[in-house]
């Protein structure tokens, strides 16, 4: 548990706590950059097992490292930069390209009919649609989105640095993908108006 | 400002806590990862890597490959081939290291250590279980050097 003090804080003063030793300080900046880390190996397709390992390493890294990172500011993109690159070991030691792993999907429910369904079911019942199409987009676009989607979302310099993407192709790329996921979330009968 | 594009992401973002949230155990190692910490190891550089600019291969075969790195530092070096063995998802590892007194340490993220008897400068393993690990020897001056961790 994360005290209120820490969380109030940043990365920069996370990162100098845990130079100092302080733990709490540590298992803040875990908190902040968890769901980038799982995103960038979910964007790689790696599977549970392997998207752990990368994770742990690049954590395991920085530990290394905690008093030799120039720009505090930038911890977030040293920590993507590392976990993409961890991500292509992992996908030449397996010998695949980042395409053929499974993300396990759960299949959408049909309860769309159903006048006596509320409006949260319907709302979870699109999700998984939804979550469902995002597989279907082409691998550029599912690999940005799947990096921009993380919680919290990480900054452009950040997916910059995840992707191997210049900061300036970021924006119109991800206005196509959108405009693409809308395209074929109407086409799979997905409504926009629950919220 | 917030427009249609930014819902459907928000909603995308929602659909993904849902569906794919970081497991709870990748988050608990990483935060346990710091007791791991070790101020008295000297970090040797990593200074040659086969794989340090390839990226993907393109090759589809199925036999094992071979990662090369040298680490160095002013107490010593270590140089070690992983060559990796698809079938039984484990590794070898051999290699040399210089100026080292007694073991080769492969560390492990969960605390555990293999010890590996360096004969005349090499030491060679079979079976090594894939996911983090770093290598560390003790040198004749004292210090205690250690590789960068690598995910075998």
């Amino acid at each position: 548990m994360v005290s209120d003090d820490v969380v109030d804080d940043g990365p920069r003063e996370w990162l100098a706590g845990a130079v100092a030793g302080d733990r709490t300080a540590w298992d803040a900046l875990v908190d902040r950059y968890a769901g980038m880390l799982w995103s960038i190996a979910r964007a790689h397709r790696l599977g549970d097992h392997d998207a752990g390992d990368v994770i742990q390493t690049t954590w395991l890294r920085l530990l290394d490292n905690l008093e030799r990172i120039d720009d505090p500011d930038r911890i977030g993109g040293w920590l993507a930069t590392t976990a993409r690159r961890e991500c292509l070991h992992v996908l030449r030691r397996t010998k695949r390209e980042p395409a053929l792993d499974v993300i396990e999907l759960l299949a959408p429910v049909s309860s769309r009919d159903d006048p006596d369904v509320d409006v949260g079911v319907l709302r979870d019942e699109r999700d998984s649609l939804l979550w469902t199409v995002f597989d279907t987009l082409s691998d550029a676009c599912r690999r940005l989105l799947r990096v921009m989607i993380a919680d919290p979302a990480p900054s452009y310099a950040e997916i910059s640095e995840a992707l191997d993407m210049p900061i300036g192709s970021i924006g119109p790329t991800r206005q196509r993908c959108l405009a693409a996921l809308r395209v074929q979330a109407v086409a799979a009968g997905i409504t926009m108006d629950l919220g | 400002m917030t427009t249609s594009e930014d819902s459907l992401e928000q909603r995308l973002r929602i659909a993904a806590l849902h569906h794919d949230p970081v497991p709870s155990l990748v988050t608990d190692a990483a935060k346990a990862a710091f007791e791991l910490r070790d101020l008295d190891l000297q970090l040797a550089e990593l200074v040659a890597d086969s794989w340090a600019d390839s990226g993907l291969v393109a090759t589809r075969d199925h036999s094992s490959t071979v990662r090369m790195m040298t680490f160095a530092s002013e107490g010593g070096s270590i140089e070690v081939d992983i060559d990796h063995d698809l079938a039984t998802g484990t590794c070898r590892l051999h290699g040399f290291v210089t100026d080292a007194v007694g073991d080769l340490n492969v560390e492990r993220s969960d605390g555990s250590v293999v010890a590996l008897p360096v004969v005349e400068g090499q030491f060679d393993v079979e079976g090594l279980e894939r996911g983090p690990a770093r290598l560390s020897v003790s040198t004749s001056d004292g210090r205690r050097i250690a590789t960068e961790w690598i995910s075998f």
